[in-house]
């Protein structure tokens, strides 16, 4: 998979969270999956249209889940994963994957997104592409969250 | 919803072309919000001038039971989680196709499947409008809950 797609949204969450003022994100190590098996529990999902298809997954803890949505909500106390903290997770995965469409198309690569979909339960396995998922683990001030991107280029 | 007699139309030539079985039918339904999976959702997105997703929701042995129909050697969980991403991916294509071929303006395209299993898992899509057609066939129970933003 072409580098410059996984930065772009390396980047994007990077802007994303400093949009917030959650200060740096690190970036982990980059490893190819056949498929995945969610080392965390939520999962949002992006679809990817136009001259790349494919998905785009943000896996992440509920802890970190619970704490993304509060900093979505103006520091609203979440305690339950219900339709609200679901919603600003989905608009979180929203912000990524827009961005990081506004910075391909600098590049004249041009998709269109579909709605997020969050996904949550144990012992969770998913496969976003039939062709290979890279994954890159990203540290946060909120945690631990896993980028993975299965793109049909 | 506008579209829905396309989805209804093209998930059972999809499924009783691939599967030679009949499917019928059970409901019509508003979808609930949350969505408790049966076992395997496939979700495949749509783009265009309307965005949206097809949700197609099954237990893991009918998703089994349907891989066999096509191999009867097969013993491969993946391939049958293959093999239903395939199902869902042809009826979602089909009735985009038709979608579009009665209004250009629309101009639907799919995205690639994501398939999902786990125990007690729970999906919501915020912002969507949708409809769950429940079916039944004699390999189990299907649904699909086909969504789009403000329609």
């Amino acid at each position: 998979m072409n580098e410059k797609y996984v930065n772009s949204f390396i980047n994007s969450i990077t802007g994303v969270f400093a949009s917030f003022g959650l200060g740096e994100i690190v970036r982990g190590s980059i490893y190819k999956k056949d498929s995945f098996t969610c080392r965390y529990n939520l999962t949002t999902i992006i679809s990817l249209s136009g001259n790349i298809k494919g998905n785009v997954a943000l896996s992440m803890p509920y802890d970190t889940a619970r704490k993304i949505a509060s900093v979505m909500m103006m520091g609203m106390e979440v305690t339950e994963i219900d339709e609200i903290s679901v919603s600003a997770l989905g608009e979180m995965a929203n912000m990524v994957c827009g961005q990081a469409a506004i910075e391909l198309s600098s590049q004249n690569v041009s998709i269109d997104i579909t709605p997020p979909t969050i996904i949550h339960g144990d012992k969770m396995k998913a496969y976003i592409s039939q062709v290979e998922t890279i994954a890159v683990e990203i540290s946060s001030s909120l945690g631990s969250i896993e980028l993975n991107l299965g793109l049909e280029i | 919803m506008e579209y829905i007699d396309f989805f209804k139309d093209s998930i059972k030539e999809a499924f009783e072309g691939m599967f030679e079985e009949i499917i019928t039918l059970e409901s019509e339904t508003l979808a609930p919000g949350w969505i408790s999976s049966k076992g395997v959702a496939v979700i495949v997105g749509l783009t265009g001038e309307k965005k949206g997703r097809v949700l197609l929701d099954m237990p893991l042995n009918t998703a089994r039971e349907l891989a066999v129909r096509l191999d009867p050697d097969l013993n491969d969980e993946d391939l049958a989680l293959f093999t239903v991403a395939e199902f869902c991916n042809t009826a979602s294509g089909g009735a985009i196709t038709a979608i579009n071929d009665k209004s250009r303006r629309v101009g639907l395209r799919l995205a690639t499947p994501s398939i999902f299993t786990g125990i007690n898992s729970q999906i919501f899509s915020p912002n969507l409008k949708a409809v769950l057609l429940s079916y039944n066939t004699r390999l189990g129970k299907i649904d699909f809950h086909i969504g789009f933003e403000g329609v």
